[in-house]
This record gives C-alpha cells, sequence and structure tokens, in this order.
C-alpha cells in the first residue's frame, strides 16, 4: 500500500513539476501508469502524454508567467487573504491564506519548505507530499482537515484547465488536458483513500457506507 | 459624542477612482466591488458643454431608509452618527438596497452580507480610522470630520461653501456637496 | 513492490516534527482564529511595519508609505513630504501594488525554443547564453549591432548606459520617440531644456492637450483644482475633447487635432502686431526675434481659424488675455498628450510654445515658466565605481534625426537598423515597445531580423513575448534601487527601497543582473558593486546616510538656487531663447519657428484620431490589474468617443460596434456618444486591446491603437508620430 502510494506520488510530482525525459518516459511506463489509479477507483486512465505532449502542456499551461498559464498553485484559485486582506481581495494571487497556512504547518512540523516553491508552498505537489506525510504521522483528524482545506480547489482547477486549453484550438493541448483532468482525479481519490487509512489505521469503523468526500469533511 | 459627516467638492473631482480602489484595499472588497460609485454627468451641446463627476457612497443619513426596513437590526447608527453594518444579523434579504435613495448598498460577494460605506469605521480605535477616499484624494475634492464641531475643518468647510445634501432634505444625509 | 521509484520529495521532513504534529498545529479553523486575535491586538498596537519607498504606477516616483503586515503588503499612502504625491495616491498606484502577488507575473527566467515557446532556463545557463551570443555578435559586427531601449526610471538610467557603454556601444535609447521626444527636443534647442509652470500662482494658463486628470501627477492635480477653486486664475483647455480636467477650466477652446501650432503661430502674431509682448524680455534673451516677426505677419488669426478651427476672436482674445496675465500667465509644457510625439509638426509645435511663453516674458517669474535646477550628486570613488570609457561610435539613428534630445534618443532608429540588419541584438527594459512605440506589426519584423533579444520585466509583456531570453525582475516593492533625485523648486532625494522580501526566490532585482550578466561579458569590473553599497556611495555625496532617508523617506537638500523674478540661463549655444535655431537649419527644419502642416488629412467622410491617456492605467502595463480593469470595464472607459452629430449622421447610438479603419489596419470597438469632442474627431483611449487571447484581463477589450499608425518617423526628431493617420467608421450591422 505504502509503495503504491509513493508511486503515485512520485508520478503526480512528474506530472506537475517539470521532469526531464529519462524520469518522464520511467514513471510513465505501462506498469507505472496503470498504478496511478487507485485501487479501488473505476477511473479509466488511457495512455499518458507522450514526453512532447507534457513538455507542450507544461511549456503552455503550466508554467508560471507564461501568459494564460494556470500554474497548479492552491492559492491562485482561493480568495486571497479573506477578511485580512488589504492589497487585494478576490481570485489570481500568490501567498494567499491557503498558502500561509500551509507554511504555518510546515513551521509547526518543523518542516523546511525548500527554496523554489518559496513562493508557492501550496504549490499542488508539496500539498500532496505534506497530506502523505500528515497521512502517516499525524492524528487522521488532522490529515482530513487538511485535506479538506487544501484540496477543495482540485475540481475548479479541472474545469479551469479544460476551458483553457479549449481556448487554444490546439487539439494535442486537449488531449493533455483530457489526461490531465484525468489524473486530477486520481489525486482527489488519493487524497480520499488517504484519509480512509488513515481513520482505519485508528480503528475507526468505516463499515458503514459513506462517500470518500464524507469522510475527508468529517 | 461626534457626529461624523463629509463634505465632496465636485468642482475639484475629477473622477479619477483613487477613492474606489484605496477604499477597496482597507476595506477587503473584491476587485469589482466599491462602496463609492460615480455619476458622470454631461450637460449642454458642443461646443458649451460641461462634465461633472459626483462621487455617491453611503451618505450616513439620519433618517437612514435602510435601517427602517432592516428587518433584523442589522443596519443601525452608532452614537457617532455612523451608519454600520452588523454582520451577524444581516441575512441578505436586501431590503435596504431597495430602499437606499442612492442606490449604494452592495452585496458583499465573500460574505453575502449587503454592506456600504462605513466611514472607515474602526472598532478597536472607537471610530473611524482616517478614511481612505478622504487621505488619498488627489484633487483634495473631500473633507471630512464632526458636524457637530463647528470649529471643525469639514464644519468650516461645509458653511464656506453653502454646502448641501444631494437630496436636499430628503433623508438628513451627513455627506453634503459642493457643486 | 515499488518496481521503479526511488523517489525523493521536495520536502525535508524529520521525526522530530512528527511528535509535533500531535500538538494541533495543522487545524485550518484554529490557524484562522489564532491570527484573528493577532489581528485585534495589532491594530490597537499599531503593529504593522511602515517602509518609505517610491511607486512605480507611472514614472512620477511619488512617495510612498507601505503599510507591511506580516511581511505581507497591506495598504499604500502617499508621502506628505513628497512633492509629486504631496501625500496622496492616485487609483493606479494603489492598483499597481496589486501586480506584487498576481499570477500574470514572471518567477523564474524563460527561453524561447525552436518552436516558439518558453521553457524556465537557469539563470547560469540565461547568463552564459546570452553572453556567449551577444559577444558573438559584438565581435563579428562590432560593438554597434547591439541596442538598449529602456523606459526610463532612476535605477535603469543608471544601469542601462553603463552596461551598455562597457561594451562598447553607443546604443542607448529610452521609450522617449513614443512619449515626449518632439516637445522635450523642442524645448531643448529653444529655451535649452524642460520647463515646468508654476501653475498654483499662476493668474492664466493654457494647457494644450494636457490633462492633469488624465495623466495624474497627484500635487499638480491638487494644485489645479486648488486653482480652479479659490483662485480667480483663468484655466484654459486647448484640446480636441472636453477632457477630464475640462470641469476644472474656465474655456475649453476645441481645436482640429495636430495643428495646435497654427493657433500658437496666430497668437504669436497678435501679440507682435498689437504690441502686448514683453520687449525687454525679448530684446534681452531672444535670439532670433526679427525673423520670427517677419514670419509670423503672415499668420493671422483668420489664416489659423481656417486651419485649426478655433475662431479668429478667440484667438486674438486668448492672446490678449494671456498677455494682459503675463508674466503670471503660461503655456504648460505639456507630456506626451497632443505634441509629444503625435504629428510631423509637433517639434515645431514645442517651439511655437516655448516661443510664445518667450513672448510673455514669463521665465523665471512667478505664475509663468519656470527653468528650474536638479540636484547632482557627487561624484562617485572610482577604485569602486570605474566608469566605462565613453562607445566610440555614433549612436544610430543621430545622423539621421540630430535633434532627438541626447537622454532619449530615438529608439525607431534601433528598430530601422534591426530591419536593415545593422542592429543584430536588443535588450529591452521594462519597456513593451513592441506594443505600444510603434506599429506592432513592424517591432515583429525588426525583432525577428535580430539574433539575441533579450527582455528584462516582471511580466510577460508583449515584447518580452518576442524575446529570446526573458530575464525576470522582482517587482518594484521588493527591490531597492539607486537614489532618485527630483529637481524643481525645491531639490530633493528619496529612494526606492524594499519593503518586502523577494517573493518569486527566482526574480531579481536589476542591480544583481546587470552584475551577473556584466560579468558573463567579461565587463564585471564596471560593476563589482551592490546597490546597497551604490546608494551609500551615492548618499554619501550630499552628505546623508540611509537611515536618515529611510526614516523621513524623502530630504531635502540645500543646493536649490531658485528664486523668482530671476530669469533664468537658457542652455542653448547662444545663451539665449533661440527663436531661430542654426542647430535646427541644419538639420534640414526651418531654422525659425514657422507653420508645418500635419501629415495625414481626412478625406472625405474620415475622421481626424486622437488617443489619450486615462487616470486608471499607465502605458499598457495596468491592464493585468484586476481592479483597474473593472474600472474600465463598469465605466466602458475603452469606448470611441464620437461627437452626437457624427453619430447621429452614421446612425450611430450609445454602446453600438463600429468597424474602424486606418489604412494600416481595421478592428472593432463600441462607441461613446458626446457632445465633449469637436465633431470629425474620434478619440480612443492607448491602453487596451491586449493581444493575447490567453491575458485574463486585457484581450477583447478596446483596441490597440499603435496597430492603426504606419511606420513613420517625425523629421528631426525621429519621434514615432503616433496620431498621423486617419479612420473611417462604419456602424456594424449597417
Amino acid at each position: 500500500m505504502s509503495d503504491m502510494r509513493q508511486d503515485q506520488l512520485a508520478l503526480f510530482s512528474a506530472l506537475f513539476v517539470r521532469t526531464d525525459e529519462a524520469t518522464y518516459a520511467q514513471l510513465t511506463a505501462p506498469d507505472s501508469w496503470a498504478a496511478l489509479a487507485a485501487r479501488d477507483s473505476a477511473l479509466a486512465l488511457g495512455q499518458p502524454p507522450s514526453f512532447d505532449a507534457y513538455r507542450h502542456f507544461m511549456n503552455t499551461m503550466l508554467t508560471p508567467g507564461v501568459p494564460g498559464a494556470l500554474p497548479p498553485v492552491e492559492s491562485l484559485y482561493k480568495d486571497w487573504g479573506g477578511h485580512r486582506a488589504g492589497l487585494q481581495h478576490g481570485q489570481g494571487y500568490y501567498l494567499g491564506d491557503a498558502a500561509q497556512h500551509v507554511r504555518a504547518v510546515c513551521e509547526g512540523l518543523k518542516i523546511q519548505v525548500p527554496d523554489a516553491f518559496q513562493a508557492m508552498p501550496d504549490h499542488l505537489v508539496l500539498l500532496l507530499e505534506l497530506f502523505e506525510y500528515l497521512r502517516v504521522h499525524a492524528p487522521a483528524q488532522d490529515a482530513a482537515d487538511f485535506a479538506a482545506h487544501h484540496f477543495d480547489w482540485l475540481g475548479t482547477y479541472r474545469d479551469v484547465l479544460a476551458d483553457r486549453a479549449g481556448q487554444r484550438d490546439d487539439a494535442a493541448l486537449e488531449e493533455a488536458a483530457a489526461s490531465y483532468g484525468q489524473v486530477l482525479a486520481c489525486i482527489e481519490e488519493f487524497v480520499f483513500a488517504g484519509v480512509r487509512e488513515a481513520r482505519m489505521r485508528e480503528g475507526h469503523s468505516l463499515s458503514e457506507e459513506r462517500s470518500a468526500e464524507e469522510v475527508v469533511l468529517q | 459624542m461626534p457626529r461624523y459627516g463629509m463634505m465632496i467638492d465636485t468642482r475639484r473631482c475629477v473622477g479619477c477612482f483613487a477613492c474606489r480602489l484605496a477604499c477597496q484595499m482597507k476595506n477587503t472588497l473584491g476587485p469589482a466591488e466599491g462602496f463609492v460609485h460615480f455619476e458622470h454627468l454631461e450637460t449642454g451641446t458642443y461646443p458649451n458643454v460641461d462634465a461633472e463627476v459626483v462621487p455617491l457612497q453611503c451618505m450616513h443619513c439620519e433618517d437612514a431608509p435602510c435601517q427602517h426596513v432592516c428587518p433584523t437590526g442589522a443596519t443601525f447608527t452608532n452614537e457617532d452618527g455612523v451608519v454600520l453594518v452588523d454582520e451577524s444579523k444581516c441575512i441578505g434579504c436586501k431590503y435596504c438596497m431597495v430602499a437606499c435613495p442612492y442606490g449604494v448598498r452592495m452585496i458583499e460577494e465573500k460574505s453575502g452580507v449587503v454592506e456600504k460605506c462605513r466611514f472607515c469605521w474602526s472598532d478597536e480605535l472607537g471610530g473611524p480610522n482616517s478614511p481612505s477616499c478622504v487621505s488619498t484624494c488627489i484633487a483634495n475634492a473631500r473633507v471630512f470630520g464632526d458636524l457637530d464641531d463647528p470649529e471643525s475643518e469639514v464644519s468650516k468647510a461645509i458653511a464656506a461653501n453653502d454646502a448641501k445634501p444631494i437630496a436636499g432634505d430628503l433623508t438628513k444625509a451627513s455627506i453634503y456637496y459642493v457643486r | 513492490m515499488s518496481k521503479t521509484m526511488t523517489r525523493r520529495g521536495f520536502l525535508r521532513t524529520s521525526a522530530a516534527g512528527a511528535a509535533l504534529a500531535a500538538a494541533g498545529v495543522v487545524g485550518y479553523a484554529e490557524w484562522q482564529s489564532g491570527r484573528a486575535h493577532a489581528d485585534e491586538g495589532s491594530a490597537a498596537s499599531g503593529d504593522v511595519k511602515r517602509v518609505s519607498t517610491l511607486c512605480n504606477g507611472c514614472s512620477n516616483e511619488c512617495g510612498l508609505w507601505v503599510n507591511v503586515r506580516d511581511g505581507v503588503i497591506h495598504t499604500l499612502e502617499g508621502n506628505p513630504d513628497n512633492p509629486n504625491s504631496g501625500g496622496r495616491m492616485c487609483g493606479r498606484g494603489h492598483g499597481f501594488a496589486q501586480m506584487t502577488y498576481s499570477a500574470d507575473r514572471l518567477t523564474q527566467p524563460m527561453k524561447r525554443m525552436e518552436n516558439g515557446e518558453f521553457e524556465p532556463i537557469s539563470w547560469d545557463d540565461a547568463y552564459a547564453e546570452i553572453s556567449e551570443k551577444l559577444m558573438g555578435i559584438i565581435e563579428k559586427n562590432g560593438p554597434q549591432s547591439f541596442a538598449f531601449i529602456r523606459d526610463p526610471r532612476p535605477n535603469i538610467n543608471f544601469y542601462a548606459p553603463r552596461f551598455t557603454a562597457a561594451l562598447g556601444s553607443a546604443n542607448i535609447y529610452t521609450h522617449g520617440a513614443a512619449c515626449n521626444l518632439s516637445l522635450q527636443s523642442a524645448y531643448k534647442h529653444t529655451v535649452g531644456g524642460g520647463f515646468s509652470a508654476d501653475v498654483e500662482n499662476a493668474k492664466m494658463i493654457m494647457f494644450i492637450g494636457r490633462s492633469y486628470a488624465d495623466g495624474i501627477t497627484p500635487a499638480s492635480m491638487k494644485k489645479l483644482a486648488e486653482l480652479s477653486v479659490n483662485g480667480d486664475a483663468k484655466i484654459v483647455i486647448v484640446d480636441p475633447r472636453f477632457n477630464n480636467s475640462g470641469h476644472l477650466a474656465d474655456q475649453w477652446v476645441p481645436i482640429r487635432p495636430g495643428t495646435d501650432l497654427a493657433m500658437l503661430l496666430a497668437m504669436s502674431h497678435v501679440l507682435i502686431e498689437e504690441d502686448l509682448y514683453d520687449k525687454s524680455f525679448v530684446n534681452d534673451h531672444v535670439l532670433g526675434f526679427y525673423a520670427f516677426k517677419k514670419e509670423v505677419e503672415q499668420f493671422t488669426p483668420e489664416w489659423a481659424s481656417e486651419i485649426c478651427g478655433v475662431g479668429a476672436d478667440t484667438i486674438a482674445t486668448l492672446a490678449r488675455e494671456m498677455a494682459q496675465a503675463a508674466p503670471a500667465a503660461v503655456i504648460e509644457p505639456s507630456w506626451r498628450a497632443a505634441f509629444g510625439c503625435a504629428h510631423q509638426n509637433s517639434f515645431m509645435t514645442g517651439r511655437a510654445v516655448a516661443a510664445f511663453n518667450a513672448l510673455l516674458g514669463n521665465y523665471g517669474q512667478k505664475g509663468g515658466a519656470l527653468i528650474t535646477s536638479s540636484p547632482s550628486l557627487g561624484k562617485l570613488p572610482a577604485s569602486k565605481f570605474p566608469e566605462p570609457p565613453a562607445a566610440k561610435g555614433t549612436r544610430v539613428g543621430n545622423k539621421e534625426y540630430p535633434l532627438a534630445v541626447p537622454f532619449m534618443g530615438t529608439n525607431l532608429a534601433a528598430l530601422k537598423g534591426a530591419l536593415d540588419g545593422q542592429i543584430k541584438a536588443m535588450f529591452f527594459y521594462q519597456s513593451n515597445a513592441a506594443k505600444g512605440y510603434a506599429n506592432p506589426k513592424v517591432w515583429e519584423e525588426g525583432l525577428g531580423k535580430c539574433e539575441l533579444v533579450v527582455d528584462i520585466d516582471v511580466q510577460m509583456s508583449e515584447t518580452a513575448m518576442l524575446a529570446d531570453y526573458v530575464l525576470p525582475e522582482c517587482s518594484y516593492l521588493e527591490r531597492m534601487e539607486a537614489v532618485y533625485t527630483l529637481g524643481g523648486k525645491k531639490h530633493t532625494v528619496s529612494l526606492r527601497d524594499k519593503a518586502i522580501d523577494v517573493i518569486h526566490p527566482e526574480t531579481r532585482p536589476a542591480d544583481q543582473i546587470f552584475r551577473e550578466l556584466s560579468a558573463a561579458c567579461g565587463v564585471g569590473k564596471y560593476f563589482d558593486f551592490t546597490v546597497d553599497e551604490l546608494v551609500e556611495a551615492q548618499l554619501a555625496t550630499v552628505g546623508l546616510t540611509v537611515d536618515e532617508l529611510r526614516e523621513k523617506g524623502i530630504v531635502e537638500l540645500p543646493t536649490s538656487d531658485f528664486e523668482y523674478g530671476k530669469v533664468p540661463e537658457f542652455a542653448t549655444p547662444s545663451g539665449k531663447i533661440e527663436f531661430y535655431s542654426v542647430t535646427i537649419g541644419r538639420a534640414g527644419l526651418s531654422p525659425v519657428i514657422t507653420w508645418q502642416e500635419r501629415k495625414a488629412r481626412p478625406a472625405e467622410g474620415e475622421f481626424y484620431f486622437v488617443g489619450g491617456k486615462q487616470s486608471v492605467h499607465s502605458h499598457t502595463m495596468t491592464t493585468g490589474i484586476e481592479s483597474l480593469m473593472n474600472i474600465s470595464k463598469d465605466y466602458h472607459l475603452e469606448r470611441l468617443w464620437m461627437n452626437a452629430s457624427d453619430a447621429k449622421e452614421l446612425g450611430i447610438a450609445e454602446g453600438d460596434t463600429v468597424e474602424i479603419s486606418s489604412s494600416e489596419y481595421t478592428d472593432k470597438i463600441d462607441v461613446h456618444v458626446t457632445e465633449r469632442l469637436m465633431p470629425g474627431v474620434v478619440f480612443c483611449p492607448t491602453h487596451y486591446g491586449g493581444s493575447s487571447p490567453y491575458l485574463k484581463q486585457g484581450y477583447g477589450f478596446g483596441i490597440c491603437i499603435p496597430n492603426f499608425q504606419p511606420f513613420d518617423m517625425e523629421p528631426g526628431t525621429g519621434a514615432t508620430m503616433s496620431q498621423e493617420f486617419t479612420v473611417s467608421i462604419k456602424k456594424v450591422g449597417a
């Protein structure tokens, strides 16, 4: 289980943080790709994007500063500062409340935010790593709380990615966006499964039928 | 007790929108939201024309229609004559928006509360915290202060310019205009 | 079992942290309420850091106090001691600060790949590749194949010329050709340099095209408002449009675009003909008066009226009123507006403005035209700050456009150089040339021919999109810059300072970029100092320390020698105000100030076109700011203005969409029908019409004016002639 989650996490990282061709090939080999879907998920993933398609998607859709790009950073898709914002309210800004909370969590856990992510501690990949850490080391409630507050934007994100890719009259991009949409669904599933597992570890009974969302938000 | 009010001199205002921006920041409004609105009035025919910009915001009426219609008492006037909204009581029914003759009540997207200018009221300070529309105004078109103190800058300015509320005695507004 | 992954994550976690995880450091709700408690404490105790710095929302460099809360920009206020802000702050200043955290920002160096896409590149690789290409180009084609174009702000005015000279090139330009090159050059050749209007003391002031309410300097706006309300001064706005300062004016004089010169010559004619000019001033301080007098004999108000559309009586009366109010009467020097770079006669128009003020004898007088000095910092110690030798060659364009003021030059000559293969490498610093300096098609072609294009910017501008390498600077609130000196009646120094730490770790301030890039190019010895060291040394030359400046935000220097009533020195070849200029004659233009046509004139049914600024935007750089663009959208600021009678004739109502065409381009735009515009003229703001469909704010909103403009340059100065075109308008669907 744990190994598989590590594999999944590695693949998510590769897809959302720039990766070289050899590593990408390794990570998207058929076995790894198949393992991406969580065990109990019914998701059909199709083929992974080719390296060229991945690179094209990365360059045009995920790279900060490129006009129209949508970097996978939570703050950009949430209100910036709640009631504290002075400078701006609204969406599309780095280092909003989401990022400030992640920073506070990292500080509390004595985890250093890597230099490259100073302006985006709420980058999807870091959120996933932090979640995994909490799943293993923290009380299940903490992992669930973190999941509820930091992965609730993925649905919106999936939609804007698809919309934006659709605006560009670029079939390769749309195809890659569809793959990424599925991967984002896998990520949600990965998180739900993680929360379930944490709760089971603590002896919660999950025998009663509850949706993954309910478990997360509990 | 002071009774706070403002004078706006439209002879100076050039509609630069600085007040709207400063207000947005100070009051954590969204980029599409503003407590200050602008009426652009064009009069005359070419070449004898004039163009006046009239900034509008909550007039802090002594006789506040929005307060009268508020079913929960969310809109209230504090001891200093400032009309405020108790967020916890607002149910978003919008009666106040309909009742306000100046059209300056606004639904805040983040909270659903029907908000408005509060003269930058600060509970912590127990008074207005230097209204940002006044302090940023590049044409010095706004004066703020205590209407009950005849020596205040705003009282003197209103007297000197014979400033009047925009709609006369309609609601006993606390914002006076020179036009 | 894991077959493939030997994964190392990004986070370095520890077992020690794990224990803490149990201690409740994760909960979001607890974190938020903890912050709320902290806030309550801070509001009362004033626990907000205040940092003094300079705004960068336009080129005024207004002094600000920035309130920083928990390391995050919270609010901004004007610094009351600053002569430009006067303690106030305009809307775009507030709005521009939002760029700091914007998703639109560049966060890392970028390189354009063969397929046109950009990919991140490390700073070291970028420096290595850029320097290799640049030095290769210079080796093969000489240093004059390299050009640098910048928007001239204080810091880059130190670094860019130094860098360009260090590489042996004389090709250093500002954006001036698309700003106020024509009038600055005119003032230089007529009165020796720029002048300002003593607004607060004027008894009569005339603005030609210039509107303080649309191109804002807060302190100037405040002075004009005071003058309008409290003074008995007469304020006159000469403009085809009743602009947003119109409400403050006593008289609006609508005039055909590009014909201000005719009115100025006729006003001069009246002063001379009726003996109303200041003879003693003219005798003492003017060169070529008699040649001018002879020249303007023919330029009667009736003659001018035919050309400019202003009644002959109005022209004569205005001239007489100005003379009556003189010397406390002045024609304001303007900025870009009507004759900064608009027409082929803009340079001549600037000369006529300076000359008319001379006829009023107002130079140095209270309420007149002031020529003031600027403070100069002392020489930096050569051991630490060695000056590169001056470049040997002549700047490309200087020969063809010798009248361009040297500080600016004409960047369009560099573009021409790129088109004809003379310029092979071009650098830009925060100057969106490809969008606004001339027709964008031509820029695209010129940059396409360069072997190396490098752009330093905060966001991916249209120019950056055409670059081979884009080097991201941190925003103005995250960097310290070289000392800013401001002249005028008072002399001051101020400082752009770091209000917050650098947000994106792979963005760097300009000083660091130049230090590192120059080292890679082998000229690092000219940049072997940090900006802190530079500022310290600069301030030491005027006996100040950084701490003193930080505390006050601005410090006045005792060096101003300004006093009212003293006629200033005119830094012209003759030391006089030159109504006749040998230099200008040598450049192939009329040595005496005289009439010159605008170039493009409307055919039957066509319109004159006027562009202009709006208070909430700076060039095109603020159209990504959501709160500013919301204002533009809410109030339909993008619309094309048209006089109501013209609209009626064309069957156009408010909000209707029209097709607008020039010789170069056709686009669609909604119309604002108004009485505030001269018939036969249309007006449109110059900020909009973003060309990238992927930018969330700018695209599909308004039109891009330079698209309509033929590529051309003003004789003598090389200015862009931004309004030398006419348009035809057709209602869509009609």
